[in-house]
């Protein structure tokens, strides 16, 4: 199932398959491990932001930010 | 024809442009995977000059050199055997090329810096990489990097190649060591003990065969541990004097140790392994997964609790560092409580207290003993007033810098603060800026110096920027004395003591806000949202080690920025308060500080408060704030500051209004300094400064209005 990480629920894990935003936005995200492919584990949702677990390393994310990414819901 | 000669002149600079950087590291250090992030898909197969072995190359541009980079197949040590090791160990020791990459894996430290510090006895055209210290980071691994730096004499640098933490870093150094001119020099020597003697004895008869010191050394060492390729080149005659040597030297050692020279000098060298890793990490216990996510479950499922908790943990840092500084707020609480005695005792023996003390008596007997000495009496008014103040003034704000940055030190390590900065970005996004920044405003109720320089956590340029333009607005300890002191001398009721010192700090808040805003919208021109994108480390009891060092290197910067502005500073404004038409002057209503005074104070004539002791008081404020209340003290010939600010005999609104010029106006020279290291910018500096005047002088006339409606 495609669909967006802001939109995902807690305890999913899920693959990108998409980051839409700019050159800024996108490098950071590669920095953290956050590229196409990567697997990430969606820990909560939370009031603003969301909790994501990438290859260990926990990470709070802001919704705006999380709905630019696009992903697949693996599992 | 001239084209052509153009055109290879090109060519050769082209070439003369062309770096070889060669990757080194252990097998499953992560090589492979730098490799591949650093050259992307440049890379080809080459095959090693001379041999059918393949290597892989690769080529990028980076700011407009070619680079090529060389990976080297994976060694476990100098002193190996099999041919793709050998073939790494000649091109190491060959020092065919700019620099080398050599990487450590931070999870098998000992073992990987090992092999680091072999190659680093041959050269020091290295930077080390430590890689996968993400990794071993959130299992507990500390590393002080500027220790680790300066302990290995290389630039060294934390990363992982698997997401591309500081590679950008890495490159960039490993060009800027490969650009040196310099030639290779060991960047650490070993002591071996017993076996120096012999060493010695080696690398003299490889100098008298021309080898150089830095080489011979390298060369007698290898050839105890039975390398002999740097000595590759000598005849037969001359190699066999040499193995000569070389035979005695692990006869005797073997006699008299009853070790080999391969084991005394591996021994040597893990010893300072082991040096180096005690002094420059630590490992800490973390929380197991469970416990960060309940504990992560209150501090980041609701946003009021969330807040509540943060709160309550900045709250507590600042409670006690500003308590052990200045005694304040707890004093205030006793005091309130009806212990006058104990609050006083607080007061006496607080930090801040005890250092004035200090100072105090230093000053008195340094004064008699100038006396004593028939020193001149300005030279001895320059050197109490001028040098010892300028000295202290920088001093009695160590200890509270120190310690805040202690506590917050405490809190980053556990874990805490990043949880902290998720919940208040919630609220600081409002102003588009993101909840890192509660890191840089906390650090600034102490003092704005290291407050500005830790604006640095915040990742966007824009951001960071506007921050360390406009944090100066929050109020820091040194204003937070002259506040106590104003409060005190102008107002009886307790109540409203406390009153006007929470609005100030208020007040000094939203003015950082919106000013930040402001320059962030329309200076910068910034079209960014705040983002929230922050990382959350497992939390974990905070190690002491870890804590101390963080504290330390950020005290350190602020008494370098603020030590080298305020004592040069200090000296000036003792030349204007003792310098006047007539020469020296012993009482300053006769300098050239009284005139400018006298200038200053003309801009505050609607606000009631212009006399010439205030705009001189203004004016040494500039310095550090704090000196604004002995200003006015000496100005007034008394040696009572309160007794100096009812001396002013302000109109309740004027002292109102005065009390949030001073809170307001820049805070100080040395926050002005590292607002310009921060930004490197004198437009950015300039915006600063005016702004925070021009706000502090708004709002402080329309102060002064308000309250004379009253």
């Amino acid at each position: 199932m495609i669909t967006r990480l802001s939109l995902v629920e807690g305890g999913k894990v899920v693959r990108i398959v998409s980051i839409e935003a700019g050159i800024g936005l996108a490098r950071r995200l590669m920095e953290m491990g956050m590229f196409i492919g990567s697997i990430v584990t969606v820990v909560e949702q939370s009031y603003g932001h969301i909790v994501v677990d990438v290859k260990g390393a926990r990470f709070a994310l802001g919704r705006g930010m999380a709905n630019k990414i696009v992903v697949e819901v693996i599992e | 024809m001239s084209c052509h000669t153009v055109k290879s002149k090109n060519e050769r600079e082209r070439i003369k442009e062309h770096l070889t950087i060669a990757l080194v590291a252990q097998p499953n250090t992560g090589k492979t995977t730098l490799f591949n992030t650093l050259t992307g898909a440049h890379a080809y197969v080459a095959n090693w000059p001379g041999k059918t072995i393949e290597r892989m190359e690769g080529i990028f541009t980076y700011k407009g050199k070619n680079i090529k980079i060389i990976d080297l197949p994976g060694i476990r040590s100098l002193s190996t055997l099999s041919q793709e090791e050998t073939i790494a160990k000649e091109f190491i020791l060959s020092g065919e090329y700019d620099s080398l990459i050599v990487m450590v894996d931070a999870e098998t430290l000992e073992k990987s810096l090992y092999f680091a510090v072999q190659i680093l006895e041959a050269t020091n055209k290295v930077v080390i990489a430590i890689n996968k210290y993400d990794e071993a980071h959130a299992l507990g691994l500390h590393i002080n990097q500027d220790k680790l730096q300066s302990e290995l004499n290389v630039t060294t640098l934390l990363i992982s190649a698997l997401r591309g933490l500081n590679i950008n870093q890495l490159i960039e150094k490993t060009i800027e060591v490969a650009s040196q001119k310099r030639s290779p020099e060991p960047a650490i020597v070993i002591n071996y003990g017993i076996l120096e003697t012999f060493i010695k004895k080696i690398s003299d008869e490889l100098k008298a065969l021309g080898f150089s010191k830095d080489t011979s050394r390298i060369a007698a060492v290898r050839l105890l541990e039975g390398d002999t390729f740097l000595v590759r080149n000598l005849d037969e005659e001359k190699l066999n004097k040499i193995l000569a040597y070389v035979q005695q030297a692990r006869q005797e050692a073997k006699e008299r140790t009853g070790f080999s020279c391969e084991e005394i000098i591996v021994m040597s060298r893990y010893k300072l392994v082991e040096d180096i890793i005690k002094k420059t990490s630590t490992r800490v216990r973390v929380a197991t997964k469970a416990f960060t996510e309940s504990l992560d479950r209150i501090m980041l499922r609701n946003f009021f609790v969330g807040l509540t908790f943060s709160s309550l943990i900045l709250f507590s840092i600042l409670f006690f560092s500003f308590s052990i500084n200045t005694g304040f707020p707890l004093n205030y609480i006793i005091r309130a409580l009806g212990n006058e005695e104990l609050a006083s005792l607080i007061e006496e023996y607080s930090l801040s207290g005890i250092l004035s003390n200090l100072f105090g008596i230093f000053s008195v007997t340094l004064e008699s003993l100038l006396h004593v000495l028939n020193a001149p009496y300005w030279f001895i008014d320059l050197t109490i007033n001028g040098v010892v103040q300028g000295v202290s003034a920088v001093l009695t704000f160590l200890p509270l810098v120190f310690i805040v940055n202690l506590f917050m030190a405490i809190a980053e390590d556990s874990g805490l603060m990043s949880r902290v900065a998720v919940v208040f970005h919630r609220l600081t996004s409002v102003f588009n800026l993101s909840g890192k920044a509660v890191f840089p405003m906390i650090i600034s109720l102490a003092c704005n110096v290291p407050g500005v320089l830790s604006s640095r956590i915040l990742e966007n340029e824009n951001e960071r920027i506007a921050v360390s333009t406009t944090i100066s607005f929050i109020i820091c300890q040194a204003r937070l004395v002259v506040l106590l002191f104003f409060v005190a001398a102008m107002f009886y009721s307790p109540l409203v003591q406390s009153l006007v010192t929470i609005t100030m700090y208020f007040l000094s808040i939203a003015l950082f806000l919106l000013s930040y805003m402001f320059v962030e919208k329309f200076v910068l021109k910034s079209k960014e949202q705040a983002e929230l994108f922050i990382e959350m480390p497992s939390y974990h009891i905070p190690s002491l080690k870890v804590v101390s060092w963080i504290a330390w290197e950020r005290s350190k910067s602020f008494i370098t920025k603020a030590g080298t502005v305020i004592f040069p500073m200090a000296i000036i404004i003792w030349a204007l308060l003792h310098i006047g038409p007539s020469g020296y002057v012993e009482t300053p209503n006769l300098s050239f500080g009284k005139m400018i005074g006298d200038a200053i104070s003309k801009m505050f004539v609607l606000e009631g408060f212009s006399k010439w002791e205030i705009g001189l008081a203004l004016l040494t404020g500039f310095i550090a704030k704090e000196v604004i209340i002995e200003t006015l003290a000496i100005s007034f010939g008394t040696s009572n500051p309160s007794e100096a600010i009812s001396m002013l005999s302000l109109s309740p609104a004027s002292a109102l209004s005065l009390l949030t010029f001073v809170m307001l106006y820049t805070p100080c020279v040395a926050t002005v300094a590292a607002t310009y290291s921060e930004t490197k910018s004198i437009k950015m500096t300039l915006i600063s400064v005016l702004t925070s005047l021009s706000v502090a002088y708004i709002v402080s006339l329309f102060m002064f209005y308000i309250f004379s409606l009253i």
